[in-house]
């Protein structure tokens, strides 16, 4: 079945700006996810690195030993880099990304503005937004016993970078993206798509985490004339 | 439990290349002095390449049988949707049309004769 | 140049112009191989049902052992357990005269010694698939051990079995336009690092390309 809605990104809210969408949930709340599973991951770890160590095999224990304590180490940089990335999204909204126009066709320019707001404050130190539209073939696929995607690119343009000004409570950022008429329409199925994105990252120092946010774009299959 | 068989079914289009939201219309034949159980024809488009296979019906026709008892070639229509997909020959994946014809043949186990026709789907012009 | 329906016919399946009646490296619906494309790299015969005795197949994500422990299955009969990540894999494994275990690493170890416990009193032929060496478990229950190392593919055998696959799709009576040579061959075995799949996706696009350049 064709998907109604989009990855990545929830239906865009038409606004006076124009149409805005934001981040996905999973996108969000991602860093709580992977500390989450990080800090699951070291405490099973620990608990066997325990019983590893309390063995009276001697010898015989050291090596697996050894082997889990990696384990355990993997689970805590995994916690850590979840608490870094929740770091981040506490100290700024959920990104939003806002085109006049929503779907798009093949053929049409249109303006992106991308912004992304501070809790508190205003941002002490200049910054800089990069950001990219990138369009990709995507795959899904379970043989012998494993899920596996895979991925072609179709398109990328790099757009231009821009400067985070200080004083200023909130990272905003315009540019244009055009989709030639010779590009693809989106495609989004469950196991095969042609997806359109505007990827986004939002560099501060002062926040931990590069901020990447991605913007799924819906193409229709018409080309303006 | 049904089965297919070796298909005498005949479909024509009326046109092989049709842009998305456009009427695919076209005539089938079945050559048969007993009206089938149920005769249809279909709209889908399906993948096929690395990922696991997508396929969807978007459109359904259904023909009254007794119409082929007559001998004569019937008219059927189809809609393509506005929002496609489009016909596509890509690296990880094609994204292929038809039109598939499924006749459903009397009797107490049911036998079915299907056909199929691939159909291009373009982008649409504004 | 070509004739209107036939362009009309190759703008549809662009693989028709490589004389193909489609990619040759689809992904295949089922996870059995079909008789004419396997290939046989030493092990193709089934083990015996009933010879109280482990068989590890051990070799990395996507060198074939599933392939494998469908191909012997279909010959042998014998259930096929699958082990998923998470808590699914929390099941007792099946024995009888032959069974085969994928993932058996997955398999938590107080199951897995009830299991070959069950084995060695069933006097059962456990076929495992799986990443890690089981031995140290099996030797607890006096269960003797085959191992077989699924070693990883050289390029020669990757041609093999692409120019293998790209047959089986040609269109009869047409000339084939698609051959994978040794070159690439190299390239794409150094790349896909031991894994069929892997080497199958680099092929589907290898093959997409050449179609849609045809």
């Amino acid at each position: 079945m064709v998907q109604q809605s989009l990855p990545n990104s929830s239906l865009p809210q038409r606004g006076p700006e124009g149409f805005v969408l934001t981040v996905s949930q999973t996108q969000r709340y991602a860093g709580l996810l992977i500390f989450v599973i990080g800090l699951i991951w070291t405490a099973f770890s620990a608990v066997m690195l325990i019983v590893f160590i309390g063995e009276p095999f001697g010898f015989f224990s050291l090596f697996p030993a050894v082997f889990i304590s990696l384990f355990v180490l993997v689970g805590v940089l995994m916690a850590g880099a979840g608490l870094l990335e929740l770091w981040s999204n506490l100290k700024l909204h959920p990104a939003e990304l806002i085109l006049p126009k929503y779907p798009l066709r093949l053929g049409e320019t249109c303006s992106i503005h991308y912004r992304r707001r501070l809790r508190r404050g205003t941002f002490s130190k200049p910054g800089r937004v990069e950001a990219q539209l990138v369009c990709d073939e995507w795959v899904e696929y379970t043989q012998g016993t494993d899920k596996v995607t895979k991925t072609h690119s179709l398109h990328e343009a790099e757009l231009p970078t821009r400067t985070v000004v200080t004083g200023e409570q909130q990272a905003d950022y315009e540019s244009r993206i055009a989709i030639s008429s010779k590009e693809l329409p989106s495609f989004l199925a469950k196991h095969n798509q042609i997806r359109w994105r505007v990827i986004v990252k939002l560099t501060v120092p002062g926040i931990p985490q590069k901020c990447q946010s991605e913007f799924s774009l819906q193409v229709l299959p018409e080309v303006l004339a | 439990m049904s089965t297919i068989s070796m298909s005498t079914i005949s479909l024509f289009l009326d046109e092989e290349r049709v842009a998305s939201g456009d009427r695919i219309s076209g005539k089938l034949s079945y050559p048969t002095q007993t009206p089938p159980q149920e005769v249809m024809v279909e709209l889908l488009w399906q993948t096929e390449g690395r990922g696991t296979r997508d396929r969807q019906v978007v459109d359904t026709c259904l023909i009254d049988p007794q119409q082929l008892t007559l001998g004569f070639a019937i008219p059927f229509t189809v809609q393509s949707p506005d929002e496609g997909p489009i016909t596509y020959n890509g690296f990880l994946f094609r994204i292929l049309w038809e039109i598939r014809a499924t006749v459903v043949l009397p009797g107490m186990v049911a036998k079915k004769e299907q056909q199929t026709q691939p159909v291009s789907v373009i982008c649409r012009r504004s | 140049m070509l004739k209107g329906s036939t362009a009309a016919a190759h703008r549809l399946n662009p693989y028709l112009s490589l004389g193909l009646q489609r990619n040759p490296f689809v992904l295949e619906d089922s996870l059995a191989i079909a008789p004419s494309l396997w290939i046989d790299r030493g092990y193709s015969a089934p083990p015996m049902p009933r010879a109280k005795q482990l068989i590890q197949l051990i070799g990395v994500k996507g060198a074939g052992k599933t392939s494998h422990l469908k191909r012997w299955q279909a010959q042998t009969g014998g259930t096929y357990c699958y082990y998923p990540p998470g808590w699914q894999r929390l099941k007792m494994p099946d024995v009888g005269p032959i069974a085969y275990w994928d993932e058996a690493d997955r398999i938590p170890f107080a199951y897995l010694l009830v299991g070959l416990l069950a084995a060695v009193g069933d006097r059962s032929t456990i076929v495992a698939g799986t990443h890690t060496d089981l031995s140290r478990a099996a030797f607890m229950v006096g269960l003797p051990v085959k191992t077989i190392r699924i070693a990883r593919f050289d390029d020669a055998l990757l041609q093999q079995w692409a120019n293998r696959r790209i047959e089986a799709v040609k269109i009869v009576n047409v000339a084939c336009r698609l051959r994978l040579d040794s070159k690439k061959a190299k390239e794409i075995a150094a790349d896909a690092n031991g894994s069929w799949r892997e080497a199958a996706d680099q092929l589907h696009v290898w093959a997409a390309r050449r179609a849609i350049a045809a």
